[in-house]
């Protein structure tokens, strides 16, 4: 059932928020324990919201799209009164005194949360792999990764324990677990979304972004959480878009399946109208180094105290904790040059940006690797899999470009293939437009 | 490294790859600075006529 199909249902009281609730709070009873979705599940109050915007609605309070439907937050947005741990030890029993601005935002306009989604630890990694609230599981195939970090805000919307989750992407971490599970999720414009009460990682690095099981249902959350005035308007028609289709980097390294889903797509774009047209896409290995020297640099500022307590060390994984020495290895000449490096890419790509509208690449080189897989065999070649596997997702991060992951199909395996479309900033409403036709 | 290395050399050989891995990632941004030309804006932006909460 899509939002709006809810949304009808609810406005013609075939059924209420409080029934949609109770089935959102049955699915994580049922699948939670395996998937390991949610690290604190708040059914009490989501039980006690939803009644009151059941009786709101009888009195013809309406408060849009969102009304009345059940979502999550993911464990790294401040929830007033609601333990908040960032999926770390150092927060395990942080109760912030007020919500995030997009928890407020999600709240004014009616969504009930049912509980707050696991995450890499701090946000910072790829597998949902968390020592301290365990393994988060792919609902495809439970041996492997959900992706990450937000891998509880994706497992929970594909298996129907939440309409909408929120999410954070600082290098992929809403795509990789949209592409890993099959679901839709929006990276949207740098600073669209406001980032108040959320834990940062990458200060200048950071998005905030809806996770859904469609296309429509992401656009009735960026509704909610954004300004939906500071979006450029959709273009009248597919006919309009113009699709960049790179021959360079985005098809290189990618799994053989992964690659005839995506030349499949820009096949079924152009079927529907879209003008494609093969491009060359500047240097995204400089882009993708000047990110990850950002963000280690970055994400070391954020951790600096807790890291360089000696007592505290032990409080960190031990992939985190590593990424967060290197980042303290980095001489604050080269952040500044990486910053520099990254306008100068910025203007090459708003250059490739004028001959086209969007461009279409795949999300990830390969499907959900198997929890604790490190390494990943592609093309004979072996592969570290964070590098691998977001290698076509960071370098957007650093740009600040919007970037949407539709599923595009599955593996002979059975697990999802994701497809990335990118636009230039402010224009989700074309990304939405096109990944409604695709999807 | 051997299944019975003591737990600081481990750490060691831990903080010796991590180093060599900064370090390969800062020698190839430095070739890529060389295209870098003088700018007339900051890539550190500000404005000290906004107010810019975090």
């Amino acid at each position: 059932m899509t939002i709006r199909e809810a949304g009808q249902a609810l406005r013609s009281r075939e059924v209420s928020s409080v029934e949609l609730t109770k089935q959102c709070l049955d699915q994580i009873a049922k699948l939670n324990p395996a998937l390991n979705a949610f690290i604190t599940v708040t059914a009490d109050s989501a039980l006690a919201q939803a009644l009151e915007l059941d009786k709101a609605l009888a009195q013809g309070l309406d408060r849009g799209p969102l009304h009345g439907i059940p979502i999550a937050h993911k464990d790294l947005m401040w929830t007033k009164g609601v333990r908040t741990t960032s999926g770390s030890k150092i927060f395990a029993d942080f109760v912030p005194d007020r919500d995030a601005a997009v928890v407020e935002k999600l709240a004014a306009a009616g969504a009930v949360m049912v509980g707050k989604a696991g995450l890499h630890e701090l946000a910072y990694g790829i597998t949902s792999d968390n020592p301290h609230f365990g393994t988060i599981r792919n609902p495809r195939d439970p041996e492997h990764s959900p992706g990450g970090s937000s891998g509880g805000s994706a497992v929970a919307v594909a298996t129907g324990m939440a309409f909408v989750a929120t999410g954070t992407d600082t290098g992929g971490s809403i795509r990789v677990p949209a592409s890993f599970c099959g679901v839709a999720g929006l990276k949207p414009t740098y600073g669209l979304i406001d980032r108040r009460g959320v834990q940062p990682l990458g200060l200048s690095l950071d998005h905030v972004g809806p996770l859904a099981r469609t296309v429509d249902d992401v656009r009735v959350a960026l509704d909610a959480m954004s300004d939906p005035g500071r979006r450029k308007p959709a273009p009248a028609s597919i006919a309009e878009i113009r699709v960049g289709l790179p021959e360079n980097f985005y098809l290189d390294t990618v799994a053989p399946e992964v690659k005839a889903a995506v030349l499949g797509a820009a096949h079924r774009a152009k079927e529907l109208g879209a003008r494609v047209t093969p491009v060359q896409v500047p240097d995204v290995e400089d882009l993708n180094r000047a990110g990850l020297v950002i963000l280690l640099s970055e994400a070391a500022a954020v951790h600096h105290v807790d890291q360089s307590q000696h007592h505290r060390r032990g409080d960190f994984g031990a992939d985190v904790l590593a990424l967060l020495d290197q980042g303290s290895l980095v001489p604050a000449a080269d952040y500044i040059n990486a910053q520099r490096l990254r306008k100068l890419l910025l203007a090459e790509f708003h250059a490739l940006f004028r001959g086209i509208d969007c461009l279409l690449t795949p999300t990830t080189p390969i499907t959900a690797p198997r929890v604790g897989q490190t390494e990943v065999t592609l093309d004979g070649a072996t592969h570290d899999t964070r590098m691998l596997t977001t290698r076509f997702v960071r370098g957007f991060n650093v740009l600040g470009f919007p970037a949407l992951s539709i599923p595009c199909g599955l593996s002979s395996e059975g697990l999802p293939i994701g497809l990335q479309i990118i636009a230039r900033p402010f224009e989700e409403n074309l990304l939405l437009m096109l990944g409604e036709a695709l999807e | 490294v051997e299944p019975d290395t003591p737990p600081e050399q481990l750490a060691g050989a831990r903080a010796r790859r991590a180093k060599a891995r900064v370090d390969e990632l800062l020698e190839a941004l430095r070739r890529q600075t060389q295209r870098l030309e003088p700018e007339a804006d900051s890539a550190l932006t500000f404005r000290p006529d906004t107010e810019q909460p975090e």
